[in-house]
């Protein structure tokens, strides 16, 4: 009798396991973008370590096409895989991207997802910080209308974070709606955009954003979406290369424009984040515009973008224009700060995009660069002046 | 030669047109209670939003192959997207965990089986293709 119970039992057993096995989904896809550019021309200069004229087509890569090369393929091209597992409402994601620009392969997601119903959702693990419209999918060329973001606005030093984030989704009066809430903190020992802002190709510099709490709420219907974000953190950013580090205590410590030896906790920043956008039977409009407050680091950042195209069967025309702006701000700065010169860059983008298949897109894209800057960052060996870059992009998912 | 290619392509053209001309219809199970869909319901149950319908089913929705006439007749028609735009959409959607894709099927056929022997199942067809055994519950026509 026994041995009968026990062989059920592990029957009931291997049924189930097989079951289970069975219900488990694996899925596997990718995109990449090879893309080459070549400067047209600009303001020649030595910007750091770089010979301009000069484009920083991905901040947070580090991505700049040299003024004084001919065709240069790194500065946009990479290549994305992920892997998903999913078992009934539980489900695991990972995504590598490799960038030309900084030549590695990184994590840029790991989380796991917990479908409470068919509304809310949790998950935890790595994943993009959603501070603009396409921060999600900022490599994933064939999603873009462009060849590069438009480096104004999507030009920060962080774009992921580790932690928690509730989605909810839903209908309200014939609007879809969608809403995330999030936790978390980055940090990151290889800075990329420091590289292009501030210390050069060679240095190392490593940020670290703790408290972040933010959310965002989406909006659309028929041929409207609009979108509202607000991100708070604090801020630390310090350069190996010089030998600073995050101890409060050491001498050396530096968040920003506070000199070494200040000891202050790090730097509160909140953004903000309005994005209209209109599908109008063939007319496309693409509008960002974006503030970030420092209160205490001597200025605030302003990153604005406004797009129109046209879909014309498989061509889009489209023409952008873009702008970040830091301005100074003199009240309520931590010890030892001060309010920074004006910074300001103007862009105007014309892209052109061809759908080749249904998953791949050919794009050519021109970019003309101003730089309205306060003349004394030409003391602080850090103007890029004017630009003019030529594109080309190939975006395929699979 | 030249003209066997001619009418070849003008068959092929003329299959599209057929295509293109003819009605889409959303069917479901007999048994499901739900009787008729609004076009946002079915927007929202094919792009990957609220799947839940008004029985309280949650839908499963089917997709036809992405080479399917069909399957780039129905998301034009109901959203104005083309394929590419759609693909992009879902591109963006699966890899930021946003939502899952619909089922993938290889024919019309097999998705009026599948929506036979299971009431939660969603599809579209060229309205020649529906039978008694589904229940139409959206038209898309070509204007």
């Amino acid at each position: 009798m026994l041995p009968r119970l026990i062989a059920g039992a592990m029957l009931l057993m291997t049924v189930s396991l097989v079951q289970a096995v069975t219900d488990i989904e694996f899925s596997g896809s990718g995109f990449y973008t090879l893309a080459t550019g070549k400067m047209l021309g600009g303001t020649r200069s030595n910007v750091m370590d770089y010979n301009c004229p000069c484009f920083i087509s991905d901040y947070a890569q580090a991505g700049v096409y040299d003024g004084r090369q001919n065709l240069q393929w790194s500065p946009d091209s990479k290549l994305g895989l992920q892997a998903n597992v999913s078992y009934h409402n539980l489900s695991l994601a990972a995504q590598v991207v490799a960038h030309g620009a900084n030549g590695s392969a990184d994590i840029e997601w790991l989380y796991g997802s917990y479908a409470l119903n068919d509304k809310i959702t949790l998950q935890a693990g790595r994943q993009r910080l959603p501070m603009f419209y396409y921060s999600d999918v900022q490599d994933m060329g064939f999603i873009l209308p462009w060849t590069h973001l438009p480096p104004g606005p999507y030009g920060w030093e962080a774009v992921n974070y580790n932690g928690l984030n509730l989605k909810y989704q839903d209908r309200w009066l014939g609007w879809q709606s969608s809403m995330d809430l999030l936790v978390g903190s980055e940090s990151n020992k290889e800075s990329g955009y420091y590289k292009v802002t501030g210390y050069g190709r060679q240095s190392q510099s490593k940020i670290k954003w703790s408290h972040i709490l933010g959310g965002d709420l989406s909006l659309s219907k028929d041929w409207l979406e609009t979108r509202l974000v607000y991100v708070q953190s604090d801020t630390q950013q310090d350069s190996i290369s010089n030998g600073w580090d995050f101890d409060p205590t050491s001498p050396t410590y530096q968040t920003y424009a506070i000199p070494p030896g200040s000891i202050n906790p790090a730097a509160k920043q909140q953004i903000f984040g309005l994005t209209v956008n209109v599908d109008f039977q063939d007319w496309l409009l693409r509008t960002e515009f974006n503030q970030i407050n420092h209160p205490g680091l001597g200025f605030t950042d302003h990153a604005e973008l406004v797009a129109i195209g046209y879909r014309l069967d498989k061509w889009k025309p489209m023409l952008t224009w873009s702008e970040y702006r830091g301005t100074p701000v003199s009240s309520g700065l931590l010890p030892g700060a001060f309010p920074f010169p004006t910074t300001e860059q103007q862009t105007i983008t014309l892209t052109l995009r061809y759908d080749l298949t249904n998953t791949s897109a050919l794009k050519v894209q021109y970019d003309s660069q101003t730089d309205h800057s306060d003349p004394a960052y030409r003391d602080y060996g850090y103007y890029l002046g004017s630009s003019r870059l030529l594109t080309f992009a190939y975006d395929k998912v699979f | 030669m030249i003209r066997l290619y001619l009418i070849l392509l003008f068959l092929c053209f003329l299959s599209e047109t057929a295509v293109s001309a003819e009605d889409i219809v959303v069917v479901v199970n007999p048994k499901n209670t739900v009787s008729s869909l609004t076009r946002d319901e079915v927007i929202d149950i094919f792009m990957g939003r609220n799947r839940q319908l008004s029985s309280g089913i949650v839908a499963l929705p089917l997709d036809l192959p992405g080479t399917s006439a069909e399957r780039e007749a129905f998301y034009l028609r109901l959203t104005g997207k083309s394929m590419s735009e759609i693909n992009a959409y879902w591109a963006r959607l699966v890899f930021t965990g946003r939502a899952s894709t619909p089922t993938l099927v290889n024919s019309q056929e097999e998705a009026l089986h599948k929506v036979t022997e299971n009431r939660n199942a969603v599809a579209y067809l060229k309205r020649s293709k529906a039978s008694p055994q589904a229940k139409v519950v959206f038209e898309l026509n070509d204007k």
